[in-house]
């Protein structure tokens, strides 16, 4: 299960610890960014059999060019 | 005594113990009153062992004066970032679920520091599990001795302050994403984070891509510990069991003509402050009038390789703190124990990705250093010249703070941070060398060549 929504993010953060409501704003913002992250390594990935070509990555911090 | 010792590097006050022109008993004792008279206000150690470290030292001094042989760091003292376990000292990692901790072990590389006559004066304050600071932390945040009305930046932000208040002989840190070089950026001083596998990584749990390493105020200094911590442990699968080349007696070189690499292109594309570009630049310049060349290239990858670091990391402190989050949640920090629960949104395709990511990075810079026949490349060590101003509210896991060092964790390729002069709030900012893996040598060698051309090792806080 991939975790894009708010409510998604808080169903599986209720399973693994007890929360309060204050800790939710904190984990949602970082687990956008997390889903960011994990989006551009798929984005990476080659196709089957094929290798992961770095000329293809950013050329700036962002990693958007 | 004829100078105060806590003025001289960890290389000179183990050069005159040797020679028996200072006790090593002297040196533990001035090293505590300094902690006493310091720590109070900077909260750098978080726990302090003046009856072992006066023994050991009486040990130390005793046995130089049989003529027995000493170890290179016989009678000098080192600070232990508290995430690293030493034998009979709490083991917190600055947290109350470990409030009461005390391992029966060394780590492997405390060990080692130990067999060559270090003696391990005190645990060292750190973020909690690695995370930002809080003051509900089981002990405050450190504060910066350049200016102790600024935080120091972590999270080995008490070894890094600790030996910038010259409350030991030398420190040593973990750096997960840049949590050596980043201290070490901002307190005046060398850290390098060695070529992955060099030191063993048993003690600091199982991220793979943590290091322990050394901060030092010389770059001669942060080799002599790295060279003792450097062995191979059969415990550990991912230790270098191959030939290391002695750090300390060939780091004087001749670097004229040495190519340094200069990402330039993607420098440009982060946000640093005017502080940290004009130390940059006179590294550069001073690089030049060493014989240097500098080479601009384009580097490609390192947001990717920067984001597949951080992955790792949440995966792993995800998987360590799972059950422990779940039973004892109100008893982590508010800050950790969000921070800790990132890696449950993972899967593990995601953290598969991360690590291929991790591999062509790795081989793509190798090769880029090998095209262009660079040394190293040069980069500052964070935007940012104060750690308040690297926190921004809101910002989640990009970690602009650590665009520079975060890469080459994955990557596993050797880093040192080195002094580059002071931002407007007197703090100061670091520059950073990045080489090829298992060269080691090269980088220290730069760097020392750099720190006896520039001298900022000699400079000391007003404390």
């Amino acid at each position: 299960m991939e975790f894009r929504t708010d409510e998604q993010i808080i169903a599986r953060a209720r399973q693994i610890a007890p929360l309060a409501d204050a800790d939710l704003p904190p984990l949602i913002n970082l687990v956008h960014g997390v889903r960011e992250y994990c989006d551009l390594m798929e984005s990476l990935m080659p196709e089957l059999g094929g290798d992961i070509d770095v000329t293809k990555m950013s050329h700036n911090m962002d990693g958007d060019a | 005594m004829s100078a105060n010792p806590l003025l001289l590097s960890l290389s000179e006050q183990a050069r005159l113990i040797r020679e028996g022109s200072i006790t090593s008993v002297e040196l533990v004792q001035a090293h505590l009153d300094q902690i006493s008279k310091l720590n109070p206000q900077l909260n750098s150690l978080i726990a302090v062992d003046p009856e072992g470290a006066l023994e050991q030292a009486a040990e130390i001094d005793a046995a130089r004066d049989r003529g027995e042989e000493l170890g290179p760091l016989a009678g000098v003292t080192i600070g232990v970032k508290d995430a690293v376990p030493v034998k009979g000292m709490p083991w917190t990692i600055n947290s109350r679920i470990f409030e009461n901790r005390v391992p029966e072990n060394d780590a492997p590389a405390i060990a080692r520091l130990k067999n060559a006559g270090a003696i391990i004066i005190g645990k060292a304050n750190l973020n909690e599990f690695f995370s930002r600071p809080t003051e509900s932390d089981l002990n405050p945040p450190p504060w910066n001795p350049w200016n102790p009305e600024r935080m120091s930046v972590g999270s080995s932000s008490g070894s890094g302050a600790a030996l910038a208040a010259r409350m030991a002989s030398g420190t040593i840190g973990v750096d997960g994403g840049g949590s050596v070089r980043l201290p070490a950026g901002a307190h005046n001083l060398y850290g390098i984070k060695p070529t992955h596998g060099l030191v063993s990584r048993i003690g600091v749990g199982r991220s793979e891509h943590s290091e322990i390493c050394p901060l030092g105020f010389t770059a001669l200094d942060t080799a002599m510990m790295l060279e003792a911590m450097i062995g191979y442990e059969p415990a550990d699968d991912l230790s270098w069991a191959g030939d290391v080349p002695e750090y300390a007696a060939n780091i004087d070189a001749d670097i004229s003509g040495w190519r340094i690499g200069v990402p330039r292109a993607f420098i440009d594309s982060v946000p640093n402050e005017s502080e940290v570009m004009e130390g940059f630049e006179k590294f550069l310049r001073k690089l030049e009038e060493l014989g240097c060349e500098l080479v601009e290239f384009d580097i490609q990858g390192m947001a990717e390789a920067r984001a597949a670091t951080f992955l790792t990391l949440f995966s792993n402190s995800y998987q360590r703190h799972q059950k422990t989050v779940k039973e004892d949640w109100d008893t982590y920090g508010p800050q950790s124990r969000v921070n800790l629960l990132q890696g449950a949104f993972m899967s593990s395709t995601d953290l598969i990705n991360a690590g291929d990511v991790g591999r062509a990075f790795k081989a793509y810079f190798s090769k880029k250093l090998a095209d262009l026949n660079l040394k190293a490349i040069a980069t500052p060590t964070s935007p940012f010249a104060t750690a308040e101003r690297s926190r921004r509210p809101g910002e989640h896991s990009r970690g602009i703070n650590a665009c520079y060092t975060a890469p080459f964790n994955i990557s596993g390729h050797p880093s040192i941070s080195v002094p580059a002069g002071f931002g407007e709030a007197g703090i100061p900012v670091g520059a950073m060398l990045t080489g090829e893996t298992h060269d080691d040598l090269s980088l220290l060698q730069l760097a020392h060549a750099y720190d006896e051309a520039t001298g900022w090792s000699q400079q000391s806080t007003a404390l």
